[in-house]
């Protein structure tokens, strides 16, 4: 179990993940960046990826 | 954060369990995603549903988001109060955790291929997704055959395949790939995905590279060639098996039979032995008959120890029976109906438990064995000691006498719990009866 100070890994790299994923939308609709679906989609995988290798890996006993 | 008490969760252990996001369908609308969340959060729940919709009809993100929170976050659920069901949790938890890893390390993978893909790099699909492919089989097939670090290995899923029509028992499964404690319908689909992804990765390697047209021929005289081996090794293939399952049981009987009689040498025959020195003591001989039993019948049951550490509530008071049992000589029966790992609180129970089965074993233990009857219940652990002594009052118990008024009544009461003591002087002996409410606030 973990400690009442002990930070919560999945919830600190999902938050992690999804705010750079929404700093990226960000960018893009102030065309500082030029999304497109070739961009998109290997974007997507990698942030769903992430998140569940490190649930996975945070879930393990 | 409040310490409001939850139906589900519980006010005591809350604070535990609520670090732990966790979807609650028994209370959401849908899946229980902004329920779970809202809690967790100490927010209410129509705020984050309305952040869902909001985004949802802006762009379709809350969907995403609502269904990936759908597929990530636990269940909200009672906390299983037998062993098994602690361990069917674990063992799940586990599996999903290792379906996760898989996932996600694909996912990963994809996005590199992607990203590559992208950036002009000259990786040729021909050789790419084969490639992906053969990792994913292998990946399957290597996984049920070599086993993970720990699993005990024994159920053969090739030969399982082989006996499906055959009479049970007559041909005992090989070890050709490890039993995971999986059922074989999922054993037996893994392999075959496996094998069928690797297949697919073939037949597209020959494809994309214009080599199946011209391999057609070749394959068509190997598997000639191939149903003619079968047919003349067969009957050769089939014996060999059958003979090294015999041999394999063989050797399991031998290493049972062996173990049965190491356990027997290192217990039951030491405890007659020494049975036979104390013979002048009936007391003496009664408890250590009693202790064999019960050691034995732990080892029959095949009981697993545990290694992780923590203390569970029917083993605690076995183990305090026995110290006082050896102690004190006096016969102690523990009846246990469930079980609950032990918190701060649990553990006061069991040294109240203790305090009132010590006291039964010094002023009644000439009137018989005293009985413990434990019942651990999803909402509160309750512990009964009964003896057939004298009995008392506890109101003409002296003040300077801290047995029953601390170490049980007032153990108790600091836990928030409670403890009832049945007595009357007249023999009618003495009843012990301490509660502990599991989803009280301390």
């Amino acid at each position: 179990m973990r400690g009442p100070r002990e930070i919560d890994r999945l919830s600190l790299v999902a938050g992690l993940v999804f705010v750079l994923f929404g700093v990226v939308l960000l960018l893009d609709r102030s065309d500082t960046l030029h999304l497109t679906f070739g961009t998109m989609a290997p974007m997507a995988f990698a942030v769903v990826g992430v998140i569940l290798l490190v649930t996975g890996l945070s879930r393990r006993e | 954060m409040s310490d409001v008490a939850h139906p589900l969760t519980g006010g005591r252990n809350a604070p535990a369990l609520r670090r732990d996001l966790r979807r609650d369908p028994e209370h959401g609308m849908i899946a229980g995603v902004c329920e779970g969340i809202g809690r967790r959060l100490d927010i209410d729940p129509l705020l984050l549903r309305i952040v869902f919709g909001a985004t949802t009809f802006a762009s379709g993100l809350g969907v995403a988001a609502y269904l990936l929170a759908w597929w990530l976050l636990p269940v909200e659920g009672a906390q299983p109060a037998a062993a098994a069901a602690a361990a069917e949790q674990r063992s799940s938890r586990n599996r999903r955790a290792a379906l996760e890893v898989g996932i996600g390390v694909g996912c990963l993978v994809v996005s590199i291929l992607l990203t590559f893909r992208e950036l002009g790099l000259p990786f040729s699909d021909a050789l790419t997704w084969p490639l992906v492919l053969v990792a994913a089989g292998g990946a399957l097939i290597w996984r049920q055959s070599v086993g993970r670090p720990g699993t005990p290995g024994a159920t053969a899923v090739a030969t399982a395949v082989a006996t499906a029509g055959a009479t049970p028992g007559a041909l005992a499964p090989l070890p050709l790939f490890e039993d995971q404690g999986d059922s074989r319908p999922a054993v037996i689909s893994r392999i075959g995905i496996g094998v069928t992804l690797v297949i697919t990765a073939a037949i597209v390697f020959l494809q994309i590279s214009g080599a199946l047209a011209a391999a057609s021929d070749v394959a068509l005289a190997a598997l000639v060639v191939a149903i003619a081996l079968v047919v003349i090794f067969a009957p050769f293939f089939v014996r060999l098996l059958t003979s090294l399952s015999i041999e394999r049981a063989e050797r399991i009987r031998s290493q049972e039979r062996a173990e049965v009689a190491a356990h027997l040498h290192d217990s039951v025959l030491q405890t007659l032995a020494l049975m036979q020195k104390r013979a002048d003591d009936p007391r003496e001989v009664a408890a250590l008959a009693r202790r064999q039993e019960r050691e034995l019948r732990t080892w029959l049951s095949g009981a697993p120890a545990r290694a992780d550490g923590e203390r569970w509530l029917a083993p605690a008071l076995q183990a305090a029976a026995d110290e006082i049992e050896q102690a004190h000589g006096v016969a102690i029966d523990v009846v246990a109906v469930g079980d609950a790992a032990l918190d701060r609180d649990g553990e006061a129970l069991v040294a109240a438990a203790r305090e009132a089965m010590l006291n039964a074993a010094k002023f009644a233990g000439d009137a018989g064995a005293v009985a413990v009857y434990a019942e651990a219940g999803a909402e509160r652990l309750e512990v009964f000691v009964r003896d057939r002594g004298p009995g008392f009052d506890p109101a003409a118990v002296p003040a300077d006498r801290r047995g029953v008024r601390e170490s049980i009544v007032g153990r108790m009461e600091r836990h928030g719990g409670r403890a009832a003591i049945n007595a009357a002087p007249g023999g009618g002996g003495t009843e012990v009866e301490l509660v502990l409410e599991r989803g009280e606030a301390s």
